[in-house]
């Protein structure tokens, strides 16, 4: 009976803590949006037209973040993100150019889709294959691939930006439903989708038990490194996602933008509750959590800051979330170690 | 002697599951050094030894979390080769590992039916989609099937304490298995009272013709159960007693190295 009442307890207290955490990320996010709005001028922040950006800005980030939250989850990391993102938005615009001046726009266009789609993949595959055949830990592998794929970027682009992204898809990106960014749909229904996925399917759950302990998935017969893998695919996929969006809204592939999206996703998704360490996490949480980056770096740019101010204060906020991820941690270690201490019927009488 | 004793066994009919001359290194260590191990349906084994002596490696070997460098290995008569846990689940082997395996993270029945999950039926069932509902229905009833009440098998298994997580990775395991029950240190964080429940899980898991092995310090409580007693001693078989004639001396000696006489 006992027994009962402590799991209870506990179950309250880390249901709690969980609604706590994204609780007092929405008061954040409100705190910053009201900061911004007394400390900019007015009808600068605070309007239409700042909102609708701030709404596409953040819907790229939150599908980087969808991403890095996966990824996460199943004790993977990605700093390649932002340096793919770049290099895959050059290749496709090559082929989508290229494809144009043979054929038409509309088959340049599709084609250029999926070609971002499946370069995005390839390189989550490589980033999978380098973590789990090659053993390379995922900090390392997906640094590895962050400096190559940048330096592929640059030799393909020869450094500079490279316009001509066709009239047609700028169009499209840029149509507004009931006076909101189509992306910002698109972010949501993937939102949601990886929500779900997360939670009912069975991929979802073996993406959460590699990370939680990944030795109990293999022996309970999961294909832990097909599933690794997969992640990393998925990531790959946010990734041509994003590029097709960037090139839409800008027009060109830009070669000096998205130096800290890896940071910013994973900022983003560790302040949604995501736990660095595995095994733990929500995209809700996550895509509520990748605003904070985004109003940061808005609200910066309105003030006139040095955009260079969003990534210190990007840093900061990461290093405040991992550290409170820690700290709850520790935290549920201590109950823990509280409650094997604590037989549930009877004081043992030393089994040994 | 032991020779003698092993020959004995080798004529018994019945074996479930059965090991000829295992060797197992990691790197410059010889984890086992050619073990002769077997299990008969309804039989139950106590596995004993010193730290370090070899236990938990050979049980892995026939789970499939190991490989042996050497040896074979038969169940039901039939040699197999163990590659992985999954094919050790397949000949019907179940194992509750020294550290229970669970998933800290994923809810208690999740844990259950972690890598044969249920699916739903119809179109999501075949695009992944899982009947949760079902497997804490089926979870729920392994678990009292152990004796255990747990408050509910939807929260994650690192809330529970040390002797419900044991039951859960038992409740499990004895869910699963149809012919031999791999048991590492099942009673190692529990009191009294939920040791007895252990012992008789394993009684009723022996009289429905389960093959068992149960590797325990606690020589008194496992001496109630078991039938046949396995002494291994730095990778190899040091002493194989039978449980109604044995003596604790018997055991200690064997453990200790001292020359053992059957
Ligand atoms: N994965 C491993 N890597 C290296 N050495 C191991 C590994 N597993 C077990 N060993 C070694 O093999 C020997 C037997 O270990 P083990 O089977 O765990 O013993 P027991 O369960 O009887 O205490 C020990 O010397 C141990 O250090
Ligand atoms: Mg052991």
């Amino acid at each position: 009976m006992k027994n009962t009442t402590t799991s209870l307890r506990i179950q309250r207290l880390v249901k709690t803590l969980a609604t706590l955490h994204t609780f007092w990320v929405l008061v954040i996010l409100l705190l910053l949006c009201i900061g911004f709005s007394i400390i900019t001028p007015p009808g600068t922040f605070l309007s239409v037209i700042n909102f609708k950006s701030l709404a596409a800005d953040s819907s790229q980030l939150i599908i980087l973040t969808i991403g890095a939250a996966y990824l996460l989850i199943s004790a993977g990391i990605d700093l390649s993100t932002g340096s793919s993102l770049v290099l895959n938005t050059v290749l496709t615009l090559k082929v989508m150019i290229w494809l144009s001046s043979v054929t038409s726009v509309t088959i340049a266009i599709i084609f250029g889709v999926l070609f971002a789609a499946l370069f995005g993949i390839v390189i989550g595959i490589i980033n999978g294959l380098l973590v789990t055949k090659l053993r390379i830990p995922s900090f390392i592998a997906t640094l590895g691939t962050m400096g190559a794929t940048l330096g592929f970027a640059r030799l393909a682009s020869k450094g500079t930006n490279v316009p001509g992204v066709p009239k047609e898809l700028m169009h499209f990106i840029n149509t507004e439903i009931f006076g909101l960014p189509l992306i910002a749909y698109i972010a949501l229904f993937l939102v949601i989708l990886a929500s779900i996925v997360l939670k009912y399917t069975r991929f979802g759950l073996h993406t959460i038990a590699v990370g939680s302990n990944m030795e109990s998935a293999r022996r309970a017969g999961i294909r832990v490194e097909y599933t690794q893998i997969i992640v990393y695919a998925l990531m790959g996929l946010m990734v041509g996602i994003v590029a097709i969006i960037d090139l839409g809204r800008f027009g060109v592939a830009s070669i000096a933008a998205h130096t800290t999206d890896n940071l910013q996703a994973i900022a983003g998704a560790v302040i949604g509750g995501t736990s660095l360490f595995g095994g733990r996490g929500s995209i809700l949480g996550a895509a509520v959590g990748a605003f904070i980056p985004s109003v940061l770096r808005n609200g910066f740019i309105i003030l006139g800051l040095q955009p260079f101010w969003q990534e210190v204060a990007v840093a900061f906020v990461l290093l405040a979330a991992v550290y409170f991820d820690q700290w709850r941690r520790e935290q549920m270690q201590k109950i823990e170690s509280q409650m094997s201490t604590a037989p549930l019927e009877e004081p043992s009488a030393s089994s040994d | 002697m032991m020779e003698t004793d092993i020959r004995e066994l080798e004529k018994v009919q019945n074996a479930v599951l059965k090991a000829k001359n295992i060797v197992k290194r990691f790197g410059h260590v010889q984890a086992l050094g050619g073990v002769d191990f077997e299990l008969k349906r309804g039989e139950v084994v106590a596995l004993v030894g010193d730290n370090g002596a070899g236990k938990s490696t050979l049980i892995k070997c026939f789970s499939g979390v190991y490989q042996a460098d050497e040896g074979e290995i038969e169940i039901d008569g039939v040699p197999v080769k163990i590659n992985s846990p999954m094919e050790s689940r397949y000949y019907g082997v179940e194992t509750v590992f020294q550290d229970l395996s669970l998933a800290p993270d994923v809810s208690v029945a999740a844990n259950v039916f972690l890598g044969r999950e249920i699916e739903r039926h119809g179109i999501l069932g075949k695009i992944g989609f899982l009947d949760y509902p079902e497997m804490q229905k089926r979870a729920d009833k392994f678990i009292r099937e152990v004796g255990v009440n747990l408050p509910s098998v939807e929260i994650p298994a690192e809330s529970l304490s040390g002797g419900q997580r044991q039951a859960v990775a038992i409740a499990r395991a004895r869910a699963w298995a149809s012919k031999v029950l791999l048991l590492d240190e099942p009673t190692a964080s529990l009191g009294v009272r939920q040791t007895e429940i252990v012992l008789d899980i394993i009684k009723a898991s022996k009289d429905r013709g389960m093959g068992i092995v149960v590797i325990s310090h606690d020589l008194p409580s496992v001496l109630k159960i078991a039938d046949r007693v396995v002494v291994l001693r730095l990778g190899k078989v040091a002493g194989n007693f039978q449980a109604e004639s044995v003596t604790y001396a018997d055991v200690v000696s064997a453990m200790l190295g001292k020359e053992f006489k059957a």
